[in-house]
Parts: structure tokens; sequence; C-alpha cells
């Protein structure tokens, strides 16, 4: 048996292990990273944010709240959509100990929408003087994650987010409430702001297939590449 | 020399196996301790010290005994839509388990984790009170049999058993003092925003509330001690506020009574008296 066949052993093993570590993240130095930017947008007029019919806690909760699903600029920019790098191994660090937050505000979520890497916990955190539970589902079918009694306020509890993927957010003590943490298994994602605009910073170059997402509007998956310290840009609209 | 070479090969091969396998042998090894922490049940102990190995023929066994016993109401699939299962409650929760989705309310794990072997087995040993029967009367062995076969129809089982949650401490006798620290822990946790300030599970949250499959369920009536779905022995209670009963609204407590354990025996106690 030679050094060669030695490496090649060791390698091959090594390679096994790693497979049965899928999806693993690799973070590595983007000395040359791109940016992908742009602006998400609904063209037309946006469908009504329906009316949430308050049935309780109304001195907490508001009398009259208003659905946050569609949030549309003035040019059309789409706020709350995520912008996500599928297929990317190896890219920027990140900090896994980072603690995602999620507000219960005035019966509602704040934000309505966040990403999470997997991996990483979200703080969950009640400032209302009535009792949430935030009850976290696996995608968008509801099926439970964790369900959490929240009675007192301004205690943080953390759970780790174990699977990518949505995960849906609701109170089951008040049922308007409605929340999404967006868990990818790469740092590269965003939530786009109040003009729609995002900006993806330190990709490696190379090709992608970046997804857009939104709670109601569904996704797309586009392709963009990215030259080695170059700018790509992806606009899209949803809508009609 | 050569020789030397072979065997430092082989030693650099071994040492990054270790290195792979040593969380898969950590995953053996929470299992061996799971297996010897005591589930928290109230039920005697006896029946789980001896169990069939786990392999493809008890499996294989269990369905057998599943496909004669429990299809009715858990289906042939186990989606619990076997034909009984609208009659038991037509257009309200609960439906009979569906063991393909992998949630399961009655659990000595945290909110979020599968059930512990032993759970399953004393649901299928006590059953739930108003909705299915207990199998007391199968043999110990067929019951962990169906146990696995019903573990089979969830991958996630495969990844090692769960462990469950710690007891601190154990019940206080229920004097008036208890009930009393008890009856001020379930005003301050806010219990009865859901299960009403008398208990009776009318509170102002308890009309909306629902399973994961859209049925209404309202909360337990806890002035009614007897029909508790998870049980109504004082560690039943415990178990159902510390690890919440996933599927359903109710939230796991487990967090917010983290170092203050005690509170929730008193609470069990004010429980308790609701019912007297």
């Amino acid at each position: 048996m030679n050094k060669d066949m030695c490496v090649r052993m060791t390698g091959a093993v090594l390679l096994l292990g790693l497979c049965s570590y899928a999806n693993a993240y690799k973070a590595v130095e983007v000395s040359n990273g791109g940016v992908i930017t742009g602006t998400i947008k609904f063209s037309g007029t946006p469908p009504a944010n329906p009316k949430l019919e308050i049935t309780k806690d109304k001195d907490v909760c508001g009398k009259s709240l208003t659905a946050d699903y569609y949030i549309v600029g003035a040019n059309g920019g789409l706020q709350n959509a995520v912008v996500t790098i599928e297929n990317i191994d190896s890219g920027k660090a990140y900090d896994k100990k980072e603690i995602v937050a999620l507000d219960n505000n005035k019966c509602m979520f704040s934000p309505h929408v966040t990403t999470a890497v997997q991996g990483q916990k979200v703080g969950i955190n009640n400032l209302d003087p009535v009792l949430h539970n935030t009850h976290l589902y696996h995608g968008e079918k509801l099926k439970t994650m964790y369900n959490l009694a929240l009675p007192l306020q301004n205690k943080v509890i953390k759970k780790k987010m174990k699977r990518a993927g949505v995960v849906t957010v609701k109170c089951d003590a008040h049922e308007w409430m409605l929340g999404f943490v967006y868990v990818t298994s790469n740092p590269y994602s965003v939530v786009t702001g109040a003009d729609g605009s995002f900006t993806l910073k330190d990709v490696p170059p190379g090709s992608y297939k970046v997804k857009v997402w939104h709670e109601k509007l569904g996704e797309v998956t586009q392709d963009v590449t990215v030259a080695a310290g170059g700018s790509a840009t992806l606009n899209y609209s949803f809508g009609n | 020399m050569n020789n030397n070479r072979n065997f430092m090969c082989g030693v650099s091969a071994a040492m990054v196996l270790a290195l792979v396998a040593v969380p898969f042998a950590a995953f053996g090894a929470a299992d061996d301790n799971a297996k010897a922490k005591s589930p928290l049940m109230s039920i005697k102990a006896s029946p789980y010290t001896e169990r069939p190995v786990e392999n493809a023929e008890s499996v294989a066994q269990g369905k057998a005994i599943y496909d004669k016993a429990c299809t009715y109401c858990h289906g042939l699939e186990g989606k619990g839509d076997g034909p009984a299962a609208v009659y038991l409650s037509r257009d309200t929760a609960p439906r009979p388990r569906d063991f393909t989705a992998g949630i399961y309310k009655f659990r000595s794990t945290l909110s979020g984790e599968l059930p512990m072997d032993e759970d399953i087995f004393h649901t299928i040993t006590k059953g739930v009170v108003g909705y299915m029967p207990g199998f007391v009367g199968m043999p110990a062995e067929d019951r962990w049999k169906v146990t696995y076969y019903l573990k089979s129809m969830y991958a996630e089982f495969k990844g090692g058993m769960p462990e469950s949650i710690t007891v601190v401490g154990g019940p206080i006798p229920g004097t008036a003092v208890s009930v009393n620290k008890g009856y001020k822990v379930y005003t301050k946790f806010k219990c009865w925003e859901c299960h009403g300030g008398g208990g009776q599970g009318n509170g102002s949250k308890a009309a909306d509330l629902k399973d994961d499959w859209g049925f209404p369920l309202p909360p337990r009536d806890l002035t009614r001690l007897n029909i508790y779905k998870n049980g109504s022995a004082d560690i039943d209670i415990y178990r159902s506020i510390m690890a919440g009963l996933d599927g359903g609204a109710m939230p796991s407590y487990a967090d917010f009574f983290a170092g203050e354990e005690e509170n929730v025996w008193h609470l069990v106690n004010y429980i308790r008296s609701l019912s007297q």
C-alpha cells in the first residue's frame, strides 16, 4: 500500500462521512464576492388586505387591525418577500449563535416575515400583557413544530430551527395572528424592504438559482450569474 | 517501514471514521440513556422492563395486530381515517391519531419532539378516556410490537429516541396552602384565559381553538378530573403542563416554569381541587 492509496482511502472515508451530513453549508472566505441586488414588485393593483376581526383583548390588541399580507409601495415595491440563493454549498460565514427576533406586539407578529439559517435559534418574546402562545408549524400546512406558552412579558424563549423551509407562525389565543420564518440552509437570504429592494452581499462568483417567495403570491426561481467582484441584478414582478 | 506506514494509514482512516461515527454513536448512547430513564408515566414500570427487540420481524408482527385491532379507527395506512373515525366526534376534534404525521399529544418529551416508545405504549395500554379503549388486555409483548409498527410509519423515529423531560421535585400534599399557591400560579400564568376562571374550559380564548387539522378543540373542562385525556394522576397533569399537547392548542410551559417547578406541583393541586 503506497502513500497515494492511503490518502485516497482516507479521502474516501472522509467523503462518505460528509455525505451523511447532507446539505451542510461550509463557511469559506469570500474575497472576490459579488452582489445580487434588485427590486421585487407587484404590478397592478394588489389585493386588499382584509380587516382582521378582533374578538378579544381589545384593550391590548386594538379595536380593529388590518392584515399585513400585501405591503406595496408607491413604485410597486413589494415588502416582505424573501429572496434566497437555492444552490449554494459554501460561501460567507455567518453567526450561528445569532438569535432571530420574533416579537408578539399588540397581537401581531413583528417582524411579520423574517429569515433564519438552519440551526439558528428564534428568540420569541411577548410584549403584551395578555397570554400569547407562539405556535410554529413546519411548512404552510400547519404541522406543529413547537407550541410555546408565553404567559408573561419580556422573557425570551429560544428555539432552534432544525429544518430548512417555511415555518408558519400562529397564536391559538389570537387566531388572526400570522407570521413566517423562512429557514434556509445557507446565509444568503433576505427579506425585501418597504420599497421592495434587497441586496445579497459577498456572493462567490458563479451561476445560481435564486428563489423569490411571498406568503400569498407564491414563489419563482430565477437564474442569476454573479461575476467576481461584480453586481448582478434580479428584478421580478408578481401580479399582472 | 512499509508496515508502519500501512499502520499509520489505517490509523488516519480509522480516526476519520471515528469522527464521523461519533455523532451516531452518541445517538446510540442517548438511546440507551432514554431507555434507562423512567418516563413520566403514572402506570407501574413493570410492563416496560421487558420488551421485544425492535426489528423488521417485530414490526411486521405489530402490523398484523394493528390490521385486526386498530384499522377501524386509525385506517389501513395509519392516517387516522378508518371507517369509524368520523363517528368518534363528527365535526370536532379529536380524530384518531394520524401516525404518518409524526405529531403526538401524549408525550414525556418537549413540544416539537417525538414521543418516547413508552409514551406510545402507555397510550395503547390506557387508551384515551372517552375516545380510545385501553388495550391492557393485550399481551404487553404485542403492545410493544404495535408500538414499533406505529413508529415505522414516520421516518424520523429512526433518528434515535428523544429524551424525557426532567421532572423536578414531585407531588406535594394538596393542603389549603398549596392549593392557594396553585391558584396564584393559575392566575399569574394566565391558564384562565383558555380554561376559564373556574376551570370550566370557558375562558375568553376557548371558543376559537382548533387542532392542526382544523377541527375545533376546546380546552379541557378542568372540573372533570376523570376525563383528562392525558391522565389525571399528579404526574400526568405535570406532564401536560410542561410538555404541552402537540397537535392541539395547549402549549408547553416548560420554559416559563424552568427553575420554579415547585409552582407546577402547587398548580397541579389547584387543578385537582377544581374537581372537588
